[in-house]
């Protein structure tokens, strides 16, 4: 018995379907203005700040100082309260937080070096002789220095007080006492029967408030301003969150402007 | 397996931040083992008037100090120097040997103690090796170029500063009544 054929398939009538709403030309104009005047005071900051980082250490801004007193105030930099203060004839030595200074009543000069606490000054002749916990430090009376003495010098660790007896250097250290030649070179142990250590004295307010200006003028290199006005970090956790937005803006910014050019090329 | 390098990646990215600042040796055991354990008496070489522009010139800033000191015997100086290199000092051990034609000559350099917080490849002896035996040129250069190292630009330009100072230190020792 035949079968009977199969009937012809009908035809496929092709669907229509109808194409994706596109989003009009001058939409995407329209928010590409909107992104670009919005982002353009950062892009302005950026460039104008990055470039300038660019070229920070050439332009000296590692070693450049903020003054402003508002800006250092924002960034919370403060004196601290005077440490201890030796007078050393017509000048004083005095610490403020890890920084040691030498004042005269025109000149302030910050002493080098990272010594540790100050454990007294004294004048040797016409050398001035400022000790650290782990560190002497020979001043010309102008406040040049002379040497800084550590401890490859011999200098006997544990630094803890200065004095002169019988026209010699005398320190008091962790493991008794020492003197040395004139040249500062050679330490050895010594016996003596007096007290001619340094004692810490009262620093007066208008010193202090010259020394405290001082440091907080040495507090923030502009360098730190810029990288921080850069990242935003000037304002805070904020700041770097508000950079984050404009970057992102200015990535939609570029990439809007890619799309409306390659739309109007396909016109 | 991704995660796992990302994460070993991050850790030694951390921890060579850490490990950057630190002191190596201080400077008394390297003067010690600069003279097999000996080291002779200090003396002081003083930066005169007369010394100060070429000083000058080698560091590109006056020389913070009006004296060095140095340790010598049998024609060798051992060195205790600083610069800085970006915001902090690098402390560096130099030894200087005079050659039998009497050039003061690199015989080692060493960091003794790096206080940045990144640049410290300088103290590796792949970059330490290239000053080994390097003498100063009539303008007080270095005798041979020294390679530098990406992201220690600063660090190594103080190197380079302090191996000059210290040849043209040694070359003063003769003619100074030091």
């Amino acid at each position: 018995m035949k079968s009977k054929p199969h009937p012809p398939a009908p035809p496929q009538v092709p669907v229509h379907r109808p194409p994706p709403p596109r989003v009009p030309l001058r939409v995407w104009y329209a928010w590409h203005r909107r992104i670009g005047v919005t982002v353009a005071l950062f892009v302005i900051l950026l460039t104008v700040t990055g470039i300038i980082i660019n070229h920070g250490h050439g332009l000296g801004l590692d070693k450049s100082y903020v003054q402003n007193r508002l800006l250092l105030d924002w960034y919370g930099i403060r004196a601290p309260a005077a440490g201890d203060a030796y007078r050393v004839d017509d000048h004083w030595v005095v610490q403020l937080g890890e920084r040691v200074y030498l004042a005269s009543a025109d000149k302030i000069t910050e002493l080098p070096g990272n010594g540790g606490a100050l454990r007294g000054a004294v004048t040797l002749g016409e050398v001035f002789v400022i000790a650290r916990e782990g560190e002497l430090i020979l001043l010309t009376p102008e406040g040049e220095t002379i040497e800084r003495i550590g401890n490859a010098g011999g200098l006997p660790a544990g630094l803890q007080n200065i004095g002169v007896e019988n026209g010699a250097l005398v320190l008091k250290a962790a493991h008794g006492l020492y003197t040395t030649d004139d040249s500062f070179l050679d330490w050895q142990h010594t016996e003596i029967g007096g007290k001619p250590w340094q004692q810490p004295q009262a620093l007066p307010e208008p010193i202090y408030q010259r020394l405290a200006a001082r440091y907080r003028g040495h507090g923030l290199t502009l360098e730190r301003t810029l990288l921080d006005l850069h990242s935003g970090r000037i304002l805070g956790d904020w700041g770097v969150w508000l950079m984050d937005a404009a970057a992102l803006a200015m990535l939609l910014l570029a990439l809007s402007g890619v799309w409306v050019w390659w739309r109007r090329q396909r016109r | 397996m991704p995660i796992r390098f990302s994460l070993i990646f991050i850790l030694l990215v951390i921890s060579s931040l850490a490990l950057a600042r630190g002191v190596y040796q201080t400077p008394r055991d390297f003067v010690a083992e600069a003279f097999a354990g000996d080291p002779p008496k200090p003396k002081v070489l003083w930066i005169t008037k007369k010394l100060r522009p070429a000083v000058q010139k080698i560091m590109g800033h006056k020389l913070n100090r009006l004296r060095i000191r140095y340790w010598r015997r049998d024609g060798r100086s051992a060195w205790v120097l600083e610069e800085i290199g970006k915001e902090k000092p690098i402390t560096v051990g130099l030894i200087v040997k005079r050659d039998a034609q009497g050039n003061s000559r690199l015989e080692s350099i060493r960091v003794l103690e790096y206080r940045e917080s990144r640049g410290d490849e300088v103290r590796q002896a792949f970059f330490r090796d290239q000053f080994s035996g390097a003498t100063l040129t009539a303008d007080q250069q270095l005798d041979r170029p020294i390679d530098g190292i990406s992201g220690a630009t600063l660090s190594v330009r103080a190197l380079t500063k302090l191996a000059r100072l210290a040849l043209f230190l040694d070359q003063q020792l003769d003619s100074a009544k030091n």
